[in-house]
């Protein structure tokens, strides 16, 4: 059996700290032999039928031919023989279609004048992006975690000694995750303080400390922070302090964001009382040595020293961040695509090229919008944040780029 | 009792209303132009509307307006709305609904149990409903395995009456109504599902499809209506448009009491004689679905069971075995735009068994008059498929179907529904999607698992 097509989670995580892979299921496989099962109570074992076979539903035909072997080989398992129409004494037409709630498996049982119907609800599971080639500057993407419900921001916190945690930044609360025995588990979850005034487009940071344990949160109107040892604590409190833009340094640069709206006001903040304003924006990234922008009206800038605001020819999303790969120019800017929510999206790297910025290696695809791109602490890598339209889950991709070949 | 929501639901459930934003965020700001024909004279989604047109434009816009309990997930599954958690006992007659905290009204007011409760009881009367101190209760003396997927309809919209006016929470508010002509709504900016990203939305009703496409192509609209075979040319012509799954019903439904309509062979004869296939390649330019089943496949999953091909033969035996040829009267909606076509392309396959068919138009949103057929239009109002098929049955005035909770039993609802059909007084012809063409302007535009509208979410291009 090809089964299975789905890498569990634990899996992805494991790849991405390059741990052994123990995870196994076959959820389609045990299905179709429970389908089988269901037409032998309805046939009789050592039944000579016919058996047709179609696919209605959105299932591959790889994985549908599959599912036909193993309801095949559990038929035979159960003595069933499977003939052709002419020496049948019945016949079972399996359909399998699907409704919002999963597949539905159909199979109509006749024999002589005797017609029966057996269903079987199977739920859908979510497939994984296959692993990519490596090629110039290429953006390497691997599934860090995913979950049903929405999250604002992650972080895996990778101690030199001792377990592997995550923090997941939710609206409500904080959750911390522990891997232990190649999966993640639960240990606590702290609650944030809600802003009195909900945002439709809610955003939101999670901010790494150096010593790895303790943490800063943003989110519209609220500011927090905590520490994960000895165990997760979380201090919130209103107001509307400054999100830091870039990962390493708070003092480099950060932003006033503007509650109850999905944007930052334009209005930064840096070390020692200096201050600046730039119109409206989503997203920055550091660019050369300054920054770049997207605006809420739609155009880039870059904002380099003290001079004026370059226009950047940017055609992306709203999404950018900064990632110091050590390839090609020695840092590029990630930006999301242009599409809108219902549509699948894409991460593409440019880097400086005079006073622009210029297309660098191929884009990297996913199954719905980017939410949200942030570049990680060690700078060398971005989380993106990302609703996958094929599953309904909310997922963290880490993006790193690798170098020419 | 069975807690089926968890109480984490509830802190986290505010999240579940947001939307996924786009690759490009939404912007805020900005007026929402919308046109349709319809021109529905109430927005109180509890008021009886035979006609399904009215019906529909009027949920579309309560949807605007009013909240719900639950809401229905892309997999049919009810999710928190002004509900945060709930709870049943084990016979399905007891239900509790946790409500969320600090909910304000359009007039300012709190949304208290006792208004949820008032909503809940002039929906429908045959429950029993109480408030407590943050809760409400209903009961019922039979089961009521498929609540919470009939309290996501727009039936149960939880408002308040003061006077003539409706008071609801939902993401906008009403500033101006004239029945049947315009609609003006604006933001609510205390949502507590956040503030929707357009300022205002303004609905124009009465505006045929011809002036429709003037107005979008001349800048004046922004989400207009296309008919189902004007599909293909709109977007031929590069318009965007944009279709719902398939979730008008279209069928064919005998009058009782008339001699013609009365004899189950002959209404078996009608339908056996139908080219279904036919009728969506040419009439609907493939916009539709052919089907014998009320619930379409997207929904149901098994309604290749409903064998939809004509079968002349039989047709031509039952019509033999009839006797006298009475002829039967099949009344259209003169007000649709594909009525008169289907209805004569029926008339053509009934003559192919020797059956008399003779269309008529009559305009349906005023009172009908006498016919022995008559081709209806039934919105799907929910993506589950046992509330569907509920709500499918009381408009065709078909008994009341056996509920079962969702879809934990696809078996029980199939024979549900071949247990509705199988005396030929309804007979299903096929499903059509609600077809759109927007502006260019418009980005984010998402639908209900069932069609329907999330302008909460959309936002356009150029708002100050």
């Amino acid at each position: 059996m090809r089964f299975p097509r789905v890498l569990p989670l634990c899996c992805a995580v494991l790849l991405a700290l390059g741990g052994a892979l123990p995870c196994h299921a076959d959820p389609l496989e045990d299905a179709a032999r429970a389908l089988a099962r269901d037409i032998v109570a309805r046939t009789g074992p050592g039944t000579a039928i016919a058996l047709n076979f179609r696919n209605l539903s959105s299932l591959g035909n790889g994985d549908a031919a599959e599912v036909r072997r193993a309801l095949e080989s559990e038929l035979r398992h159960r003595q069933v023989q499977l003939v052709p129409a002419e020496r049948a004494v019945g016949e079972v037409r399996v359909t399998l279609a699907e409704n919002p709630a999963g597949y539905l498996w159909v199979a109509e049982v006749r024999q002589g004048n005797s017609r029966g119907l057996v269903m079987r609800t199977v739920a859908r599971s979510s497939a994984s992006p296959a692993p990519r080639p490596a090629n110039s500057l290429v953006i390497q993407k691997t599934l860090l975690w995913q979950q049903s419900t929405p999250f604002l921001d992650l972080a895996l916190l990778e101690p030199a000694h001792g377990d592997a945690r995550l923090l997941v930044l939710e609206a409500a609360q904080v959750s911390l995750y522990r891997m232990q025995g190649g999966r993640w588990q639960w240990e606590e979850a702290a609650p944030t303080l809600q802003a009195s005034v909900a945002a439709r487009d809610l955003r939101g940071r999670l901010w790494l400390h150096s010593d790895a344990v303790s943490f800063d949160a943003y989110l519209p109107g609220v500011s927090c922070s905590g520490t994960v040892q000895p165990a997760l604590t979380l201090s919130c409190r209103a107001g509307d302090d400054p999100w830091p833009l870039g990962p390493a340094s708070k003092d480099s640069l950060a932003a006033f964001y503007g509650s109850g709206r999905d944007f930052f006001s334009g209005a930064l903040t840096a070390g020692n009382n200096r201050n600046a304003n730039v119109p409206p924006f989503y997203s920055s990234a550091p660019l050369g040595n300054g920054w770049a922008f997207t605006g809420v009206d739609g155009q880039a800038r870059w904002m380099n020293g003290s001079g004026p605001l370059l226009p950047l020819s940017l055609h992306s999303g709203s999404e950018l961040a900064g990632v110091a790969s050590g390839c090609g120019a020695g840092a590029q800017v990630l930006a999301t695509g242009r599409g809108d929510w219902e549509a699948p999206d894409s991460v593409q790297a440019y880097e400086l090229a005079g006073r622009d910025l210029a297309v660098a290696g191929p884009l990297v695809s996913f199954d719905g919008p980017v939410l949200a791109l942030w570049t990680e602490a060690d700078t060398r890598t971005v989380l993106a944040v990302s609703y996958n339209l094929k599953t309904g889950s909310y997922e963290a991709h880490r993006l790193a780029i690798a170098c020419s070949q | 009792m069975r807690r089926i929501v968890s109480p984490l639901l509830a802190a986290s459930s505010l999240l579940l209303c947001l939307s996924a934003a786009g690759a490009t965020r939404p912007h805020y700001g900005g007026r929402l132009r919308v046109e349709m024909r319809a021109t529905p004279n109430s927005l109180d989604p509890t008021a009886p509307e035979r006609y399904a047109p009215y019906a529909v434009a009027r949920a579309r816009v309560a949807e605007l307006i009013f909240d719900r309990l639950v809401r229905l997930d892309a997999t049919a599954q009810p999710r928190p709305q002004l509900a945060t958690a709930w709870q049943h006992d084990a016979g399905y007659k007891r239900w509790e609904f946790q409500l969320r905290p600090g909910v304000k009204l359009h007039d300012g007011s709190p949304l208290t149990p006792q208004i949820v409760t008032e909503a809940l009881a002039a929906a429908n009367y045959g429950w029993r409903v109480r408030a407590t101190a943050d809760t409400v209760i209903v009961e019922s003396d039979s089961p009521l395995p498929g609540l919470l997927a009939d309290l996501a309809t727009t039936r149960y919209s939880i408002l308040k009456r003061d006077g003539d006016r409706l008071i609801g929470s939902g993401p906008f508010r009403l500033t101006e109504w004239q029945p049947g002509q315009r609609a003006l709504l604006a933001a609510n900016d205390d949502y507590w599902c956040g503030r929707p990203f357009l300022d205002a939305v303004e609905i124009q009703m009465g505006r045929s499809l011809r002036d429709q496409q003037i107005d979008l192509q001349t800048g004046r609209a922004d989400v207009i209506e296309v008919a189902p075979d004007q599909v293909r040319r709109s977007a031929q012509a590069g318009q965007r448009i944009l279709q719902s799954p398939a979730v008008d019903l279209v069928a064919l439904v005998f009058v009782p009491g008339t001699a013609a309509a009365d004899d189950a062979r002959r209404r078996e004869a009608v339908a056996r004689s139908l080219d279904r296939d036919a009728i969506t390649n040419v009439l609907l330019q493939r916009q539709g679905e052919p089907a014998a089943s009320l619930l379409p496949q997207w929904m149901s999953g098994y309604a290749f069971l409903f064998p939809a091909a004509p079968d002349l033969p039989r047709a031509r035996q039952l019509r033999a075995e009839l006797g006298a040829a009475l002829p039967l009267s099949l009344a259209y909606d003169s007000a649709d735009p594909l009525g008169q076509a289907i209805a004569e392309r029926v008339a053509l396959n009934a003559r192919d068994a020797g059956l008399t068919v003779r269309p008529f138009g009559e305009l349906m949103a005023a009172r009908p008059g006498n016919a022995d057929v008559r081709l209806v239009h039934v919105r799907l109002g929910s993506a589950d498929p046992g509330t569907a098929l509920a709500e499918v049955a009381a408009a065709l005035e078909l008994p009341p179907p056996a509920r079962g909770p969702g879809l934990a039993d696809p078996q029980q609802l199939y024979e549900s529904e071949r247990g509705l059909l199988e005396d030929f007084r309804v007979v299903p012809l096929f499903h059509l999607p609600e077809a759109y063409a927007l502006s260019p302007r418009v980005h984010d535009w998402t639908e209900g698992a069932a069609g329907g509208w999330r302008l909460e979410d959309l936002w356009v291009e150029g708002a100050p």
